[in-house]
């Protein structure tokens, strides 16, 4: 192996390493679109269609991931410390491994808004 | 005759003016709070101990940030809440806070932080 291909192989190793870890944002987006989040959130995250939902666009995504495994345990029906239960958002939140609740989490996030932290 | 006719006439118009006194106070009682983001800025304490520290976590059962909640939708903070009051969302923290809150309260708060930007 010379020293060309050897950096090759070494470039691409590091791409799979941190592929496995990241979140896959075009997962993400597929996710949003196949579960028609944008009938209730809006196209764009944070155009919501009745102000009573939340703007999604750019909230930090652990916390996002937070809410969702929130409802999955609401949904599942024990009454635990920290979980929401939500006919709607309970229904769509066990439909989700959770692969895709760290993907789509981060391809909300990644949406501009202006959601920020202030006093 | 006329004393008797005075008489009627006061009693028509309390018929009248009586359920006035009665229906008004209760639909104001009923009317829902308006918010007063002048008067949130003295409920905030609360909030701004976890909500208004960048990088700021909480840590059960998962560790994550808690959410930015400048700029959100008020009508959504003020659902958020009501759940929180509801016992429909649990989480320790929130619960006790929530519980603390007046309608008022929540109203002027959720109109602060909404329009926080």
């Amino acid at each position: 192996m010379n020293r060309q291909s050897f950096a090759v192989v070494a470039l691409s190793l590091t791409f799979v390493a941190s592929g496995a870890h990241a979140a896959d944002l075009a997962a993400g987006r597929a996710i949003f679109e196949k579960l028609n989040c944008a009938s209730c959130h809006g196209a764009d995250a944070k155009t919501s269609v009745d102000p009573a939902y939340p703007i999604l666009a750019g909230q930090h995504a652990d916390y996002l991931a937070h809410a969702l495994k929130a409802y999955q345990r609401g949904a599942a029906g024990a009454t635990v410390a920290n979980s929401r239960k939500n006919p709607i958002m309970g229904a769509f939140a066990v439909q989700l491994s959770s692969k895709d609740i760290q993907d789509v989490s981060a391809w909300l996030s990644s949406l501009p808004s202006d959601l920020a932290v202030r006093q | 005759m006329k004393v008797l006719n005075t008489l009627k006439r006061s009693l028509y118009l309390l018929a009248v003016v009586a359920p006035c006194a009665i229906v008004g106070p209760a639909r104001a009682a009923d009317a829902p709070p308006v918010a007063d983001v002048q008067a949130a800025r003295d409920k905030i304490s609360m909030c701004i101990g976890c909500h208004g520290i960048k990088g700021y976590k909480a840590s059960f059962p998962e560790v994550y940030h808690v959410p930015k909640i400048a700029g959100q939708n008020a009508k959504y903070i003020e659902a958020a809440l009501n759940e929180y009051r509801k016992g429909s969302r649990s989480h320790p923290t929130m619960d006790a806070i929530a519980g603390s809150l007046s309608d008022q309260d929540i109203v002027d708060l959720a109109a602060y932080y909404a329009n926080l930007k």
